[in-house]
């Protein structure tokens, strides 16, 4: 039975902890084994993105301290993962006590849906996925996804479109300019507000011509982008985690919720 | 001073406070004038998203799953010459000055341009055909020319208009991006006095027309140079409209102005540059005319200019080369990729940039090369979303470089106070979760205080930034941890 380390980032903690109850819902359910190490906090990126190097190294060492042993550390979501797979070992020099443990980290960090699909090897055609309320005479729910950036830079290409595929009753709508930023950027969506919210409604836009009726969004960061500019937009819309599709659609019980 | 179309030329070069501003710049100046201009937002958007979808089909079509190992490849190349600059550079000299090339170096802007006045006013120069050329943009060649009274005529068609307009080129490849073909109709009709027409066809035939003239009158001819080829001293020239041909071909005398980074060792290595370039820039498999020129004319051949001098221009590269962490920038080969592929230049476009380079590439080398804290804002203004990283063609981090650069700045001078008091606190609540705990307890009294039970639509302090134009989302009303540590405890699943 395989065992994984999970790691909650803080946006996904606070705004979305029902995207990481569901994470954990379904990694059981395909019978994983979830280990929550609770002394785990924060990777750091706000710091080293805003150029506070020596903040950010002390939160990545801190973390590879929490994540020891030789597990695979996954997370639902792929702005921290690239965080800690793409720079975390840049802040310290080979010399450093924890260097070691730090690349130890990153390479055993997976987004959810990479390791669903390679590690796990996972055909999501196999699941029995059905997505709640549909049948075969009724219409398919239209849902489309936004591609975040950062699962783009792990590598990621179409691991969702996959994961989607798998569940019956649902119709993916594909997102007019898929490649393009959200313009949420952490501290860029503050300090350049007017570029950042001027790509946000187009991204806002573009989910809204689809017609979808959810969108499926893995980083929380571009989630509270996206989802506050619909909300100003006064077209406000589901926004939602891959897992609690995926959660949903196989009658999973999330932790704490009423059945 | 009066231009020869009669027109009041008051100021050397009206374009010049666009690429040369006051500084300390401050990109917020005229970014958010650009984000508000409909008409240029829709200029720049089609042109980059065509060029940058050319990108992907023509570098799909030609390596299919190998595109990064020819980005790497072609990096490997630059990187190791940049390594060995040294030693190339004064290969470089030797050869192009053993086929007849008469070689320059100039340390800085200014000695570049005296270089340039010097040897055009030398050769009793009155009028100068100029292709197009960045570096002579960095240098502001044309001002200094027309300062020393050498009538000069831009041949690019882009920037010919630019120079109509008396404008500032605004994108890498794409000079004119801003404008479209109405005002190259509005700038013929009122400069060259033709009669006014949007068909392209025949505004390319007036522009023909026009520079042909000048072609044939002209007595000195500058260019750029995309590649210099160490082993035999070549200036290889990549153009589409044959003027820089023309420029390098007509006139009796020719400079061409090329920073010191252009350098490549010979030309087997020449070959993934050429497949990249082209198709990187515009999305063409390769650029109309390729030119090597190797000395000035020989005894035997029938056309070239009888002199030929090269300035290699160091303007604050030797100092960007001299640190390791930044000298992969070096490696850029001008195509302008990295400007059609990012979000923020589309948005804030390229004069809003405040320098010469625009885009992700001026975020990062304008800094370098003017200093850090003449364009503070460069650095942050991007969302670090990586799409420059993966449509350079000569695989430049540059995402990671402007974390850099924020590094630096941060170093030098305090962050804003209420980022710096954000992200103590945040560094102060993730030490441990209690902190973390306690931190989002409060984060929450706050938000649901500010919210109207769906989201927030006024955030105060730093957060105004946000709800300005975005609603602000509640956190949820239990974290993960917290359920985590209840559902645990109760040991229900």
């Amino acid at each position: 039975m395989p065992e994984v380390d999970l790691f909650i980032p803080c946006l996904t903690d606070t705004f979305h902890p029902r995207a990481a109850l569901a994470t954990v819902a379904v990694l059981e359910h395909l019978g994983v084994e979830v280990n929550f190490p609770s002394d785990q906090t924060c990777c750091g990126q706000a710091h080293h993105n805003a150029g506070c190097a020596g903040d950010a190294r002390t939160l990545v060492r801190r973390m590879s301290r929490v994540f020891t042993g030789d597990r695979p550390v996954v997370t639902p979501s792929g702005s921290c993962a690239a965080m800690i797979v793409e720079h975390a070992s840049g802040l310290f020099a080979v010399n450093d006590p924890d260097a070691v443990l730090v690349q130890s980290l990153a390479d055993r960090t997976r987004e959810f849906s990479q390791y669903l699909l390679d590690d796990l090897q996972l055909d999501p055609r196999e699941l029995g996925a059905k997505w709640p309320g549909s049948s075969s005479r009724s219409l398919p729910t239209p849902v489309t996804w936004h591609f975040s950036c950062h699962l783009r830079s792990l590598g990621g290409t179409d691991e969702t479109l996959r994961l989607l595929a798998g569940i019956s009753g649902l119709a993916v709508v594909p997102l007019p300019g898929a490649e393009r930023c959200c313009g949420f950027g952490g501290a860029f969506a503050v300090d350049e507000h007017a570029i950042s919210a001027s790509l946000g409604r187009d991204k806002g836009n573009a989910v809204r011509i689809t017609g979808a009726e959810i969108l499926v969004c893995n980083d929380s960061g571009c989630a509270l982008q996206i989802a506050g500019t619909l909300s100003r937009m006064g077209k406000p819309l589901r926004v939602a985690h891959i897992a609690e599709l995926l959660a949903e659609a196989l009658g999973l019980a999330i932790p704490g919720e009423a059945p | 001073m009066t231009d020869r179309h009669g027109g009041e030329r008051a100021r050397a070069f009206d374009g010049e406070p666009t690429l040369f501003p006051e500084l300390p710049y401050h990109l917020r100046e005229r970014a958010d004038h650009f984000l508000a201009d409909a008409a240029v937002q829709g200029f720049v958007e089609d042109a980059t998203s065509v060029k940058d979808r050319g990108r992907r089909t023509a570098c799909a079509e030609a390596f299919g799953s190998r595109t990064d190992d020819w980005r790497r490849h072609a990096a490997a190349i630059k990187q190791h010459t940049l390594d060995h600059l040294d030693h190339y550079l004064a290969l470089f000299i030797d050869r192009a000055e053993s086929a007849g090339a008469s070689v320059h170096v100039a340390k800085d802007a200014e000695e570049a341009n005296r270089i340039a006045v010097d040897i055009a006013t030398g050769h009793g120069a009155k009028l100068c055909v100029k292709s197009k050329s960045m570096v002579t943009e960095e240098t502001h060649l044309l001002g200094a020319f027309e300062r020393a009274g050498i009538e000069t005529v831009e041949t690019d068609l882009g920037e010919f208009i630019i120079q109509l307009d008396r404008d500032a080129p605004s994108h890498i490849v794409m000079p004119m991006i801003h404008k479209d073909r109405t005002a190259v109709s509005r700038a013929f009709e009122r400069e060259l006095g033709s009669a006014y027409t949007e068909d392209p066809a025949e505004l390319t035939a007036i522009a023909r027309a026009h520079l042909r003239k000048e072609f044939l009158r002209a007595d000195l001819g500058v260019t750029g140079g995309n590649f210099l080829l160490a082993e035999s001293g070549t200036l290889v020239i990549c153009t589409n409209e044959g003027n820089g041909r023309f420029c390098a071909t007509t006139p009796a005398h020719q400079i061409a102005m090329v920073g010191i980074e252009k350098v490549i060792p010979d030309l087997e290595r020449l070959a993934p540059f050429i497949k990249l370039l082209a198709r990187s820039a515009t999305g063409q498999p390769l650029t109309v005319y390729t030119q090597f020129l190797t000395g000035p004319r020989r005894e035997r051949e029938k056309d070239g200019p009888e002199t030929l001098d090269i300035i290699l221009v160091d303007a604050g590269r030797t100092a960007i080369l001299a640190n390791e962490e930044y000298r992969a920038a070096l490696r850029c080969i001008r195509c302008g990729a990295c400007q059609n592929a990012c979000p923020v230049y589309r948005k804030a476009t390229g004069h809003a940039y405040g320098s010469v380079y625009g885009g992700p590439i001026g975020a990062v080398i304008t800094p370098l090369l003017k200093g850090l804290e003449n364009y503070p804002d460069l650095p942050g203004a991007s969302s670090l979303c990586g799409a420059c990283r993966e449509a350079c063609p000569v695989d430049i981090d540059l995402p990671g470089m402007l974390i850099s650069l924020r590094r630096d700045l941060a170093v030098r001078r305090p962050l804003p106070f209420s980022k710096r008091l954000l992200l103590r606190a945040m560094r102060w609540s993730f030490a441990t979760p209690g902190r973390m705990r306690w931190a989002q307890w409060g984060f929450r009294w706050f938000a649901r205080a500010m919210g109207d039970g769906e989201s927030i639509a006024h955030l105060p302090g730093p957060g105004k930034a946000w709800t300005r134009e975005r609603n602000f989302p509640l956190p949820a009303a239990e974290t993960f941890r917290a359920r985590w540590r209840r559902v645990r405890k109760e040991g229900s699943p």
